[in-house]
This record gives structure tokens, sequence and C-alpha cells, in this order.
């Protein structure tokens, strides 16, 4: 998998302000979520991946190039900020068409390119005539969308874009990003809602207080957390004969009943998931579900912000 | 391994204009125009034009005595072109970027492979070509309401008044741009400008008036006043010398500040 994006002792001050701090990773292809409280550094990373921002040390690459002053590089990104500030002034096609001649698009393709745009993010055609500025959150967000895909960017980076969305408009724009990633388009998205990001994304950056804490899948950056005790959730109908029969076997160090519910702390993963069926059954419980918890991304994440 | 980034509907259209990946200059700049133009045809632009031009109106009926050739040329020429033209150009040369910059919409330009000078020079074409075009409305308006005044060959004013103005159009947009790039207090810093060097260099009898947009817009006006061809000439020519030169002064101050510093978007604090 070739690296799209690479950071190197990467530092960004905004005068005695800490933007990010000496941030080294790699990103790869296909759709990669950035996660982080607010104030992580999430914005301003991606303002420095979009040349909005110089570092002020250590570099950081995009397709091979620095991407502060450079059109070549820009000319492959696709960039769908935070902030709700639009043209509010302008019919959505008048803006897209404008933005379309600033990418470089022939002035005899910049409306048609709007069209299509618009169309992909689903703003239906009724709405074309309305200045933007009428538009509810949703639809403007689908603008905004629509005005980063129109010139067919190889990266699309999205800061946040799912805030403010009702479930519906959340479920959709996740729609037209997996479409869109299907059509080769690598995506990196920041979003500070986990359980969304989740759904969306196979890889991520994981930052905090302007550091990269950790960078890859959440059970590779799991697996990278040597003394990290798995947890496990059972859904039983007895609980206590369960943690009575792991106990024996001396495969949790911990555990929490809930009131069909068991949650583990292991002593030894591996050893755990080498024996736990044979061990269960000898028990005389039902067992209805089993889930380990630790390799979602919120649970992988408070790990490493610890 | 995701596949490779092909589009299905590539073939439909042409990749970008340049090899290089830049926008070339001409798309930027027919770029930014169409964003202005439409912008101006905004309610609120639009409303703003319509108010600027019934107050010149109705000032014009106030300042021009019925028949009075002199008081009609002094307010056309002397406060129109050389005082109002100039606070016209210092708002909308100012604020062509750094409103862009207070309202974030700069991040849906400048994330556009243009570069960042290819923006300035854009964005100072498009400001000058709608200013002149606003100007000349407004400076029908005032011939209009001198015709209805009873003024003697009023149109003969027209074509000096558009020289001048677009002159001074030309370099005060300029440097208004450079203000605007370089802070967000580009208006008190246009106006203390105005005052030392347009007011005060401008009027002294050296050759430290050259450095001033007005002296060179008053030679341009001049040169129509002239009665021999050859002083005129030489005075159109100089005039229009000076007001080029502290034009490409000015956008080549404002490209540089403008590439060169870390702007915070959304807030008035750069590097």
């Amino acid at each position: 998998m070739s690296t799209i994006v690479q950071a190197s002792e990467l530092s960004c001050f905004y005068g005695i302000v800490l933007g990010l701090n000496n941030v080294s990773f790699a990103l790869g292809e296909g759709i990669t979520g950035i996660v982080g409280p607010n104030g992580a550094g999430k914005s301003t990373l991606i303002k420095v991946i979009t040349g909005q921002v110089r570092p002020s040390s250590g570099s950081l690459t995009v397709f091979g190039e620095t991407p502060w002053n450079n059109p070549s590089v820009l000319s492959r990104i696709g960039y769908c900020p935070e902030h709700e500030h639009v043209h509010t002034e302008l019919l959505p096609l008048d803006w897209l068409e404008s933005l379309a001649l600033l990418s470089g698009l022939p002035a005899r393709e910049s409306r048609a390119r709007g069209e299509q745009a618009l169309t992909q993010v689903g703003l239906a055609s009724e709405h074309w005539k309305k200045r933007i500025g009428t538009y509810s959150k949703g639809m403007r967000q689908r603008v905004k969308l629509a005005q980063a895909i129109l010139h067919r960017p190889s990266l699309l980076i999205l800061d946040e874009p799912m805030n403010g969305l009702d479930p519906m408009g959340r479920h959709e724009i996740g729609d037209i990003l997996r479409s869109l990633h299907r059509g080769g388009t690598h995506i990196l998205i920041s979003s500070h809602i986990l359980d969304e990001l989740e759904a969306l994304c196979s890889r991520f950056l994981m930052l905090n207080w302007g550091r990269a804490l950790a960078a890859g899948s959440p059970s590779s950056i799991r697996s990278e957390i040597a003394h990290w005790p798995e947890q496990v959730a059972i859904r039983t109908n007895r609980p206590e004969a369960v943690v009575a029969t792991l106990g024996q076997a001396k495969l949790i160090r911990g555990y929490l009943i809930e009131t069909d519910r068991v949650l583990l702390w292991l002593k030894d993963p591996a050893a755990f998931y080498a024996t736990w069926t044979t061990t269960l059954a000898a028990c005389d419980a039902e067992i209805y579900d089993v889930q380990s918890k630790s390799t979602s991304l919120s649970s992988v994440f408070e790990k490493v912000t610890e | 391994m995701n596949p490779a980034p092909t589009s299905p509907t590539s073939a439909v259209f042409t990749a970008p204009l340049s090899a290089t990946g830049a926008t070339p200059l001409v798309s930027v700049i027919r770029a930014l125009l169409l964003l202005r133009l439409r912008a101006l045809l905004g309610p609120k632009l639009a409303l703003r034009f319509a108010a600027i031009g019934a107050g010149l109106i109705a000032v014009t009926f106030l300042a021009v005595p019925h028949g009075n050739a002199e008081s009609f040329r002094q307010w056309s020429l002397e406060v129109f072109v050389l005082k109002i033209v100039p606070l016209l150009c210092l708002v909308a040369g100012g604020s062509a970027l750094r409103d862009e910059i207070r309202s974030f919409t700069i991040e849906y330009l400048w994330t556009r492979p243009a570069s960042k000078t290819h923006l300035v020079v854009g964005a100072y074409v498009g400001t000058v070509v709608l200013m002149f075009a606003q100007v000349m409305a407004f400076l029908v308006l005032i011939h209009l309401v001198g015709a209805i005044r009873g003024i003697p060959q009023v149109w003969i004013h027209l074509p000096v008044a558009a020289g001048a103005a677009l002159g001074g159009i030309l370099a005060f947009c300029a440097l208004a741009l450079a203000l605007g790039v370089f802070s967000g207090k580009y208006m008190i810093l246009g106006i203390q400008y105005g005052v030392l060097v347009e007011l005060g260099l401008s009027r002294l009898p050296s050759r430290v008036n050259l450095v001033s947009v007005t002296h060179h817009v008053q030679t341009l006006i001049e040169s129509a006043a002239s009665g021999d061809i050859a002083p005129s000439v030489l005075r159109l020519l100089s005039g229009a010398a000076g007001c080029l030169v502290i034009a490409a002064i000015g956008v080549v101050l404002a490209a540089l500040i403008f590439t060169t510093t870390n702007y915070r978007i959304g807030d008035e604090k750069e590097s």
C-alpha cells in the first residue's frame, strides 16, 4: 500500500499556541479517520495537509510533495472544511462554476461538472435556483461536499463533515463517501464522533494535545499496546457461573456482573481465545453473546489517551 | 489494497488545463471575476450599489447650481474622482481578499491549485473591472443630473472623468488590496495613508509628490485641459505611467504579503 500523507517530526505553532508537536506518521490508501478530542490538533493537521498553513518545523508531504504553495499537490486534493461558511449570496451552481474554474477545469465544462457534483451529493435540482444562504445546515453540508469533489480529487479531506447533521443526513453522507471510495478516491476524515468514524474507516490516526498517539486499525493499535488487558462482555443467563468457571481456569483477572451480562478483564487474551469455547461448554450456563470490548475505536482511543 | 484512482466518467471531461497542475492565470481571473460579479448582483451588494447611486444623484443636485459648469467640473472631477473614488477603491480593494479571510471562505479558494500570486492578481483584476463598471455607472448618473441641471456640453467631461477614474482605480485598488492582505484594519491604515500621502505629499511642490496617486490622476485630468497636443500627450503618458507604476507596486506588495503570511482565518491574527 503506497503512502499518501507522510509527516516527519512535524510541529506547528500559532505564536505561542501549540497546534502540532513533533508528529510523525504515514497514512496510506483507503478511508482513514483522524481521531481526537477538540483541541487535539486535527484541524491544524488538515490545514497543513491542504497547504493552508506552513509547518513551523519538520516536514509533511502529500503524494511525495510538500503542499504549501504547491498547485500540483492541491490539484489532487479536495477539501471540505469544518465551518459552515460559504458564499451565501450565490446560487450553488454559480459558486461551483467559479470553483471549478479555479481548479483548472475548462470553462465549457465547469457548469456541467457543478451539476454532476450536486447530483452526486444528492442535492435535489429544485434547490439549485435558491441562494446558498437560504439553505438548511444539511443542504449546505452537501454543497460543501460538492465543491470538494468537483475536480475529482485523488484525496478527499473532510473536517468534521457530520457536524450538525441529523442521523439520516449522517447516514447519507457516509454512503456518498463510501461510493467515492469505491470510485478510487482516498479519503481522510476527521471527527470527534468515534462511532461514525468506526463505521466508515478502516484505519485511524489518533491525536491528542498536538501529538500523534497511534496510527493503524483499532486492532493493530491495540496489539501494539502490550500490557493492555483485553475486555470481553458475555451475555448469559448465569453470569456468576461463567465468572466462577473462568476464574477456576485462571483466565480472568477481574469482572463486573450486570443483570444478564458479565464484563471480564482477561489475564491472558491468547490463552482465553484458545480455550474459551471448551471452558464455557463445561459451565452450566446458556451463552447468548460474546463480544470483545477492547477493539472498539472508542475503547482503543480511551486507552491510548490515558 | 484499494483500487487505483480512476473515475468512471473521467473520459467525459478533460483534465485540468495546465501540465504542472497549476490553474492558468486567465482561469483564475475569470473565476474570481464571476464570483464577484455574481455577489454584486446579489440583493445585499445590489442594494448598497443602489444606495450609493441614489446618494450621488441627491448630492449632485445639491452641489451643482443650475448651468454652473465650473461647479459641475469641481464636483465630478475634484470631489468624485479624486476623493470619493479612492474611498470606494479602499473599501473594495481592501476587502477583496480580507473579507474572504475573515469569513473563512478563503479556504475554498486557496486550497485550489491556483497559486496565491494568481489569486492576488485575479482578485485585483476582478476588483478593478467591477469597480470601473460601477464608477462608470455613477459617472453617467452624475452627468445625467448635470444635463438636467442645464450644464452646457456636459457630456464632454465624461471621457476625462472616466480616464482619470480608471487611472485612480488601477492604483488605489492595488494599494488597498495590499493593505487588505496586510491587515484587517485596512480602512484605518488607508485613511492614514490618504491623509499623509494623498492629501499631504501630493500637494508639496517637489518631486516627492510623484509617490501620490492623486498627483498622477490630476496630471491625467490636466492633460485633457491642455490646449496644445504635445504637452497634452506628454501629461497623459506621464499620468498614466505614474498610475500604472503605483498599481504594479501595490499588486507585487500584495502578492508578497499574501504568499508569505501564515494566516489564521476567521480572526485577525497572522504571522
